[in-house]
């Protein structure tokens, strides 16, 4: 930590626009709620940040280990607190944007949030790595310690099996 | 009795095309770019030496403060000193015009001498002066006349 204050920002900056979006998917997997697992990821960075220890060998990983910390403890304290701050979300961006824009894909959106926690947590990451962050199958991979193959297997079964949870949830579709 | 949850079933096609919307939409906005805590936390590194600054510059009336304070505390501190030595200097006089119990000669009526000497202060026994300072007075020997009776007897 002999480095400027402003290296040390490029630095964070950086390392930010490398893992946030990896980070970000692998927490909304845990816990299903985009803008929980997007405070998990700040307050990765910021501990992140503030770190005065020893020296972090693997930042990624430690900034896993935080952010799922972190979510663990938020879990903990508020333990059925994650569909109601999606609620409350929803309603402040429901003020902020036109509701007969938002009306149905809210609901839809709600609908599918609901089958996606109702997943086990490797399926609802294959598909966040797939659909949020547009990785290949090989990438996939590399991150689950499997093959590909096995990747897209447990992929066309995720569908599936959310296709099933939509019907059952009385998912409205043309 | 399958065929009609199979018509409501979504094809993989759609599902496909279902999650793609899906987690654009649910992606937040704010992630790509930085966060705003972190901005501010760059602002706050930036404006540090400024912020010094300004305690540096606000140093001298917090010194004062303490120092008057300080000043404030040391000041009843001496009156404290001044007062107790001002008793101490009193309790001095007072004894010393108490060492000088010769003036109280003045008002006993001493006959045939100075007062405060070995002058004789009844001619009848022959009592002098220093006899009478040299007695002591015995409170319990106010008993002896109830016993006195008793001891009569014997």
């Amino acid at each position: 930590m002999t480095d400027g204050p402003s290296q040390q920002t490029d630095q964070l900056d950086a390392l930010y626009r490398q893992n946030s979006r990896e980070l970000w998917a692998i927490f909304y997997s845990q816990c299903s709620d985009p803008e929980r697992a997007y405070d998990a990821v700040q307050e990765a960075f910021l501990r992140y940040h503030s770190y005065s220890g020893e020296p972090i060998r693997d930042p990624r990983a430690w900034l896993l280990r935080v952010g799922q910390n972190w979510l663990r403890d938020v879990a903990r304290r508020k333990s059925s607190s994650c569909k109601l701050t999606s609620t409350l979300d929803e309603m402040t961006n429901s003020e902020r944007s036109a509701p007969e824009d938002l009306m149905s894909s809210d609901e839809n959106r709600e609908v599918v949030r609901e089958a996606l926690t109702k997943m086990i947590e490797d399926d609802r990451k294959v598909l966040v790595m797939k659909y949020a962050l547009n990785w290949s199958s090989a990438q996939m991979a590399k991150v689950m310690v499997c093959t590909a193959a096995a990747i897209d297997m447990r992929l066309s079964r995720a569908r599936r099996r959310l296709a099933e949870l939509l019907v059952e949830q009385g998912y409205a579709h043309e | 009795m399958s065929d009609k949850p199979d018509s409501k079933m979504l094809s993989d096609d759609q599902v496909d095309r279902l999650l793609g919307a899906f987690y654009q939409q649910e992606i937040p906005a704010a992630l790509d770019q930085l966060p705003s805590t972190w901005a501010q936390l760059a602002s706050a590194e930036k404006a540090a030496p400024a912020d010094i600054r300004k305690q540096e510059q606000a140093r001298p009336t917090v010194t004062v403060g303490t120092t008057t304070r300080k000043q404030d505390s040391s000041g009843s501190r001496i009156v404290a000193v001044l007062a107790s030595m001002a008793a101490c200097a009193a309790l001095v006089v007072l004894t010393n015009l108490g060492g000088g119990t010769q003036d109280y000669g003045d008002t006993l009526p001493v006959s045939g001498g100075e007062p405060g000497s070995a002058a004789i202060v009844d001619p009848e026994s022959s009592t002098t002066m220093e006899e009478v300072e040299g007695f002591e007075f015995a409170p319990e020997k106010e008993k002896e006349p109830a016993e006195s009776p008793d001891s009569a007897d014997e």
